[in-house]
């Protein structure tokens, strides 16, 4: 024995102590602090550094959050206050504003937000350290009504709690905003006048902007988006606007938020750094030339990513060109049901993006269509340019038109009609040559870890109707309504060693490949081939990128579902909230 | 070509380059000083606690270059530890601290991994007089003192 004390664990250098905290939960933490005194000065600030106060309601209806926020605001100061008498010593601070300089992140629900900043009035006027701000305002069908009607709101948002905290954070750079309210059919979500004062008042070390409404509402949007409203939104922001807010600004979401356009504009000829744009428009407006505007309003370091979902009737010839233009700097590209980003625009950005390494024009889900968008076959072959992006990761994307004599009748039995046996009068010969033609260039993409060529799991959801009609158009006399078969694509890749299975022999990377279920031609041979080939298929391919992106909030359903079991009122209820 | 290491009490330890590689500061100094038999000194490491560490290089010794996903919860993390990583783990305190220490020194980041998360483990799910008892820690809160504290951070109570 060399050392006959034993050492102590805050004896260890504090860049080691350092990684202990992330690995402990803030319940664990707040324990940690009451150990004994060294041990509370370590673990104080690593407590206080993420206030989080969003998941338990969800969860806890027994204990709703409400007590927790008593104890960090209500009960304290009461209690302090019967003792002392005296209202504005330290000692009368709720631990909140004690801790006000240890806070780093804060993630809550718009009502805890209120408690926290503004019904005990007014926050200190001292500048606070926060560098995350992230509200979510969700009503949750779980809670009470008589709670509700307590802490009911307005139709639209008040402002001020999150603009006075706005001001005092000059270091805040992120803000995410997420309003998913389903409360009988209105959705509260930001007037435009707000919309123009919040984005007035960031603070100009913000580089990462969200606002998002949930896409589970469907009732009336209550904030009026006419154009006489927009204007006037318009021009207080530009009234308001003194303090070069977006200068930093590189990523910017508009998620679902009925936003006017030139609203948005204004707020990119502010930001010379952005290099990020997620827009999902279900609710919104715009135009294909707004867009294209849009998308060519950018800072000089051009585009990273861009993330469009829903936006089908959106982007439009216009919008597509201005995103090509951009192919050079692009690394992230998402386009969900962007109908415009037909076969050759695709062919044309994976030929001009070299550095690209996420790429995805998947739909999030299907209607009707029989063949959904996707890359045609021949548009790879033909081309006189090989494609450019060889840093890809993710590709998710539909090969389809590749002619396959050797399927002549449907999944479900009946022979291959319309415009689906096309495909039937070519030859084998012509079929193998096309489809290693593609896997040709597939296979020199060697960083590929994921990889999307068809639809797996088809999601119908409401428009199996619609999807019936055409396969009933299609199919004439053979038609049956109890014996369809909703869309599979009938002219994708074989994937089989005979038609150039071994061209992505090169793959090593690869993790995971989906396909459609007509390309399963793959024998004991193809699998071998892949297990020999392919060293890390099969393992987990984590990718949270676009994942994280989404902002995708559940509304109480799953809660619903616990509480009240098969009751007819709690379908009736689930059925409201769960639009999607 | 074996390496040799020296303890700080002066044991010499004769291992595989390609083992002795798993720490950042041997490679690097391998790579300063060439091609040598001399023996490298370590002298913040005694030999019971490099015993170990080459033990656990060992049987590393074929592990991928460790490439993290930065997107994923650090807290969900601090579980997944193999199961010999684990076992390798069951020691007394002192020496826990010490392969800790060893393992930031000789710059082996998974080993100092496994041992942050260890000594999480170990935190994880006590009550403040369970990890008194379990670190051997003397409190010096006065009751109200101690009250005061838990209701200032009752408010993190999730799990």
């Amino acid at each position: 024995m060399l050392n006959t004390r034993v050492l102590s664990l805050l004896e260890l250098p504090s860049e080691i102590i350092c990684q202990i905290p992330p690995l402990l939960s803030s319940h664990d933490l707040s324990v940690c602090v009451r150990v004994n005194k060294a041990w509370h000065q370590a673990f104080m600030d690593s407590l206080w550094h993420t206030v989080k106060l969003r998941d338990v309601s969800r969860h806890s209806v027994e204990r709703p959050v409400f007590d927790r926020i008593n104890a960090l605001y209500g009960q304290h100061l009461e209690s302090h206050n019967d003792k002392s008498g005296s209202e504005d010593t330290v000692a009368t601070r709720s631990p909140f504003l004690q801790n006000l300089h240890r806070i780093r992140v804060i993630k809550v629900q718009y009502t805890n937000f209120l408690n926290l900043f503004w019904e005990h009035g007014q926050l200190p006027l001292e500048p606070i350290p926060l560098e995350q701000l992230s509200i979510d305002f969700e009503d949750d069908p779980g809670r009470t009504t008589s709670r509700r009607r307590t802490y009911g709101f307005p139709g639209l948002l008040d402002m001020e709690p999150i603009l006075q905290i706005l001001g005092r954070s000059s270091r805040l750079s992120t803000f995410t905003f997420v309003t998913a309210i389903a409360n009988q059919g209105t959705l509260r979500t930001l007037h435009p006048q707000d919309q123009a004062r919040l984005l007035a008042n960031f603070p100009p070390s913000l580089k990462r902007l969200e606002m998002v409404t949930d896409r589970r509402f469907h009732g009336h949007v209550t904030s009026s988006t006419e154009q006489e409203e927009e204007n006037e939104a318009l021009e207080l922001f530009l009234e308001l606007d003194k303090r070069g807010c977006f200068e930093n600004l590189a990523v910017l979401s508009i998620l679902g938020v009925p936003m006017s356009m030139k609203l948005v504009v204004a707020l990119l000829e502010r930001s010379p750094k952005l290099e990020e744009l997620s827009l999902n428009a279900y609710r919104a407006t715009w135009s294909d030339r707004e867009l294209f505007e849009l998308i060519s309003k950018v800072s000089s370091r051009g585009w990273k990513t861009l993330g469009f979902r829903s936006m089908s009737g959106k982007v439009g010839p216009l919008s597509m060109a201005a995103i090509l233009r951009h192919s050079a700097t692009l690394e992230n590209i998402r386009l969900t049901n962007c109908l415009a980003f037909d076969s050759k625009s695709i062919q044309k950005l994976l030929c001009s993006a070299p550095n690209l390494r996420r790429f995805d024009t998947t739909p999030s889900y299907l209607h009707g269509e029989l063949e959904p968008l996707s890359l045609l076959a021949t548009d790879i072959v033909e081309s006189t340019e090989d494609w450019a992006c060889l840093g890809l990761e993710t590709f998710k994307c539909y090969i389809s038109g590749v002619p396959r004599p050797d399927i002549t009748s449907k999944g479900n039995g009946r022979p291959l009609t319309g415009e689906y046996n096309a495909g039937c009068r070519s030859s084998m010969l012509e079929s193998s040559r096309i489809q290693r033609g593609v896997l040709a260039q597939l296979g020199r993409l060697t960083k590929l870890r994921d990889v999307t060529l068809g639809k797996d799991v088809i999601e119908y959801r409401s428009k199996t109707g619609e999807a019936r009609r055409i396969e009933k158009r299609l199919e004439g006399a053979h038609y049956s309504p109890h014996n369809y078969e909703l869309g599979s694509q009938y002219q994708c890749l074989t994937m089989s060693l005979q038609d150039g299975l071994d061209e992505l022999k090169n793959l090593k990377c690869l993790r995971r490949l989906t396909l459609e279920k007509m390309s399963l031609h793959m024998g004991e041979a193809e699998q071998t081939w892949m297990k020999e080939n392919w060293p890390e298929y099969g393992k987990k391919s984590r990718d949270s990128f676009w994942k994280s992106r989404d902002h995708y909030v559940p509304i109480g359903t799953d809660l619903l579902k616990e509480k009240m079991g098969d009751d007819a009122t709690a379908r009736a209820a689930i059925k409201a909230f769960d639009w999607w | 070509m074996p390496v040799t290491l020296t303890s700080l009490d002066n044991q010499e330890f004769k291992v595989d380059k390609e083992v002795a590689e798993r720490s950042i500061l041997i490679k690097n100094m391998i790579e300063d000083v060439g091609e040598s038999d001399a023996p490298i000194p370590l002298p913040n490491v005694s030999a019971a606690v490099l015993t170990k560490v080459i033990e656990y290089c060992e049987h590393h010794r074929n592990d991928p270059v460790q490439v993290q996903d930065e997107t994923d919860d650090p807290r969900k993390r601090s579980n997944d530890i193999e199961e010999w990583d684990m076992k390798f783990m069951q020691v007394d305190q002192e020496m826990l601290f010490e392969i800790i220490l060893a393992a930031n020194y000789l710059d082996i980041k998974p080993l100092l991994d496994v041992g942050c998360k260890t000594v999480a483990n170990i935190i994880k799910g006590k009550t403040p007089e369970e990890i008194r008892k379990a670190f051997n820690i003397v409190n010096d809160f006065t009751p109200e003192e101690e009250a005061q504290i838990k209701k200032e951070n009752e408010w993190a109570e999730d799990r």
